[in-house]
């Protein structure tokens, strides 16, 4: 299955009532179940959590990787009042699929007459026009209809770029993996080219207080990884140098999950 | 005069002494919906296009190249030491497949002494009786053949790949993974899966890479790693070919199935190569004619039937939209015209019946849940798709444009459980990935794409195939798990409590049988 966009970008609904509970720019950072909030016969599937008695929905970037029944979710963000996602408090930050299974985590919520009311997840049907000329010429309706490209990222020498992963995790999202298409062909297209990726393995606070680290290898892992990409996507081996970092000690409960990363920095000889 | 005969009379040339054999299979064929064998080392020229019988009407394979002359071809030539040729599990009349109904008929035909049974595959395990139908039950029932995978996993290069899991064998009714000389134990410790012929036809849309889906081009879409190159030309190639992507070219594939299967001695040659690849990429085959339907190609009818439209049409698109629909536009059957105040035909009934599964096959939703490497994949779990919108979404041909290896649970336990097939026992290490809805402990049939590259989130994981010809390539599904379209629909409906009323199964029945 490939992303049909925007609907992907983000498990977005309206809003229901919000509790007032929630403070602008508070950050959380917990671990529950998601529970995938069904939407109506013809719409998309969003998900939502509920923590200290709050219904919260994640903001998340293109491809990131949805909520999944079945698994625990770690949740890190900033909380923002002003706008809602599935029918909760928006977080903005970033959500975590636990790898272990935790099948008690199996909550549909079914389509309510709220929830349908908000018309949410739902994707355009075709148009009268196509509509038109299908039925004038039913030979159109195999044309090429292609989804909007993703924007082409800009590379420059020199600047880093900083690829985020979800907990425990080296896939890139389809928007990183642009950029590292466009690095690959800026390192192939540069003469005695430098490139260095440096990766790390990160640490959450959680708001209960623990201390939720990756494993040790995960930042090699996805040193690896990169490494792997860049030079498959054309990147001259010899040109790449790889380090990992340990970016887990003093994890604050703000914005954590800036600690799983890969900087990626493509160069000219000086 | 059969409906066969009402083809041009260059659409089927036949050589020789041949000529007869061939046209009076086919006409029986017409009659009776009996098969229609085409011998390895048979002399037959493949023209424009012909036309083989089938139970819901009639098959149409369709040539865009030359005029192809089967003698001395290496596709149609028994060019290994088992008498097989590639034709002999890739026939025409099965959609360039091979039926559980041929594989029997020819049981019945050659009181077993057919290559198609060479005790290397096409038994359940070399070493029992080759003389015994029994020993021949998966391919006689399911149309399955031994796919004998090394185990540890190997690369094409022959280096080791890095294990994620351990397997034993729980069960083992062909007794094949416990031989002392084939199985898991031997000198060269072998895992023996039983998996169907996928289709050689329609290849373009196979081997093109997912086009307007940018990066999707170079990365697979599930781990964002780095889609296989050909290596000859360094190209990035789709993994679409095979059920478990372990080979990714059409050189590639037939070179392994001349040793796998055919049992040949030396390697082929860039000729022969050629030849083969040059065949297999100018042939696409779909139903042609639909016995209650009719003719299924030309104007008035829905533009993706007939392997005209396949020919003719964009291969690597992703048609999960509202104007593609898949196999575009059936709205000319739901409400033709002269259906105002006059009773329906029943040719305008099925047609509408069409109509309506191509309606949902495209339009009914349901919770796609705890598939294995696709729910896990970014989509979320549930994901609520139609199996046009989720799994089935490349336009004309149904699979999955992603490329996607999935889990659906036909290989795995809970979701199917056979009797006929071994029985492993997966335990994945405790430093690897879980299969994301089965954990660490795994039962499986096949462990499929697992078999390839050692990873314990991929066991049972297999790639989606293309839906057309179906009506001509019984029984179903990688496993051969579903005998009829029927019992298909009953296997999704059942595996994601869908709920489809006794109307709509009947109705995605007749959808598929026109495809």
């Amino acid at each position: 299955m490939l992303p049909v966009r925007p609907f992907f970008s983000c498990f977005a609904l309206g809003a229901l009532a919000v509790s007032t509970q929630a403070m602008a720019q508070q950050h959380l950072s917990f671990i529950t179940c998601p529970v995938a909030q069904d939407t109506g016969e013809r719409s998309d599937v969003c998900f939502f959590v509920m923590h200290n008695g709050v219904r919260y929905g994640v903001s998340l970037p293109i491809d990131w990787g949805n909520p999944q029944l079945g698994h625990k979710l770690l949740v890190e963000g900033a909380v923002n009042e002003s706008a809602q996602e599935c029918g909760g408090v928006r977080i903005e930050g970033r959500a975590s699929v636990m790898p272990e299974l935790s099948l008690e985590c199996n909550e549909i919520a079914p389509a309510t007459p709220e929830i349908l009311a908000l018309e949410l997840g739902r994707r355009p049907g075709i148009t009268q026009e196509q509509r038109a000329r299908i039925a004038a010429d039913p030979s159109s309706s195999l044309q090429v209809m292609r989804l909007r490209a993703l924007p082409v990222p800009e590379v420059a020498l020199g600047r880093t770029e900083t690829i985020y992963f979800a907990f425990e995790r080296d896939r890139a999202t389809a928007p990183d993996a642009m950029v590292l298409l466009e690095l690959a062909r800026l390192a192939e297209a540069t003469s005695g080219v430098q490139i260095t990726v440096r990766a790390s393995r990160g640490a959450t606070l959680l708001d209960n207080g623990d201390i939720l680290t990756e494993r040790p290898e995960i930042a090699e892992q996805r040193g690896e990884k990169l490494v792997g990409i860049l030079v498959g996507l054309g990147a001259p081996l010899g040109s790449i140098s790889v380090e990992t970092f340990d970016a887990s000690a003093n994890p604050d409960g703000e914005e954590d999950w800036l600690s799983r990363r890969a900087e990626l920095t493509v160069s000219a000889p000086s | 005069m059969s409906r066969i005969s009402q083809q041009p009379a260059s659409s089927v040339l036949l050589v020789g002494a041949s000529l007869l054999l061939a046209v009076s299979a086919t006409t029986r064929g017409a009659e009776t919906g009996r098969t229609q064998w085409w011998e390895p080392g048979e002399n037959y020229v493949i023209g424009d296009q012909i036309e083989f019988a089938n139970e819901f009407g009639r098959l149409r394979l369709i040539n865009t190249g030359e005029p192809i002359r089967t003698a001395g071809h290496p596709f149609f030539e028994p060019i290994g030491e088992n008498g097989r040729a590639c034709v002999t599990c890739h026939q025409p009349a099965d959609a360039m497949s091979l039926s559980a109904d041929t594989a029997r008929a020819r049981w019945e035909a050659t009181g077993g002494k057919d290559p198609l049974f060479a005790a290397i595959d096409g038994s359940n395990c070399p070493s029992l009786p080759q003389g015994e139908k029994a020993s021949h039950s998966l391919l006689l029932e399911k149309g399955l053949f031994r796919i004998a995978r090394p185990w540890p996993p190997k690369g094409t290069d022959g280096s080791l790949v890095e294990l994620e899991f351990d397997l034993e064998v729980v069960s083992d009714p062909t007794g094949c993974n416990t031989d002392p000389e084939y199985g898991l134990f031997s000198d060269s410790p072998t895992v023996s899966v039983f998996r169907r012929p996928r289709p050689v036809a329609n290849m373009k849309y196979m081997l093109s890479l997912p086009n307007g889906v940018t990066p999707h081009e170079y990365f697979l879409y599930n781990d964002k790693t780095l889609l296989p190159k050909d290596p000859e030309t360094g190209e990035f190639v789709s993994v679409q070919l095979m059920s478990d992507g372990r080979l990714p070219t059409l050189r590639s594939q037939a070179g392994d199935a001349g040793f796998m299967h055919l049992e040949m001695l030396a390697d082929l040659t860039d000729a022969e190569l050629r030849q083969i690849e040059a065949f297999e990429r100018a042939i696409y085959v779909a139903q042609g004619y639909s016995n209650q339907a009719g003719e299924l190609s030309g104007p008035g009818n829905p533009p993706g039937l007939g392997p005209e439209a396949l020919r003719d049409g964009p291969p690597g698109e992703l048609g999960n939209n509202p104007v593609n629909r898949v196999f575009g536009t059936f709205e000319m059957w739901l409400n033709p015209d002269n259906y105002a105040g006059v009773r329906p035909t029943p040719q305008e009934e099925f047609r509408a019946s069409v109509a309506r599964g191509a309606d949902v096959f495209f339009d009914k939703r349901f919770f796609i849940r705890d598939v294995g490497v696709y729910n896990d994949k970014g989509l979320g779990n549930p994901f609520k798709r139609s199996c046009a919108s989720g799994c089935h979404n490349t336009v004309l041909t149904g699979m999955d444009l992603a490329p996607g290896f999935m889990d659906l649970g036909l290989n795995n336990w809970p979701w199917n459980k056979r009797d006929d097939l071994p029985l492993f026992k997966a335990t994945c290490h405790d430093d690897a990935v879980p299969q994301s809805y089965l954990g660490r402990v795994i039962y499986t049939h096949d462990p499929g794409r697992a078999l390839v590259t050692g990873k314990c989130r991929d066991i049972g994981a297999s790639m989606t195939q293309q839906m057309r010809g179906l009506a001509a390539r019984a029984p179903y599904f990688m496993g051969g798990e579903s005998d009829t379209l029927r019992e298909m629909v009953d296997f999704y409906d059942r595996r994601f409590n869908i709920g489809y009323t006794e109307q709509e199964k009947q109705d995605l029945i007749n959808f598929m049988s026109v495809l």
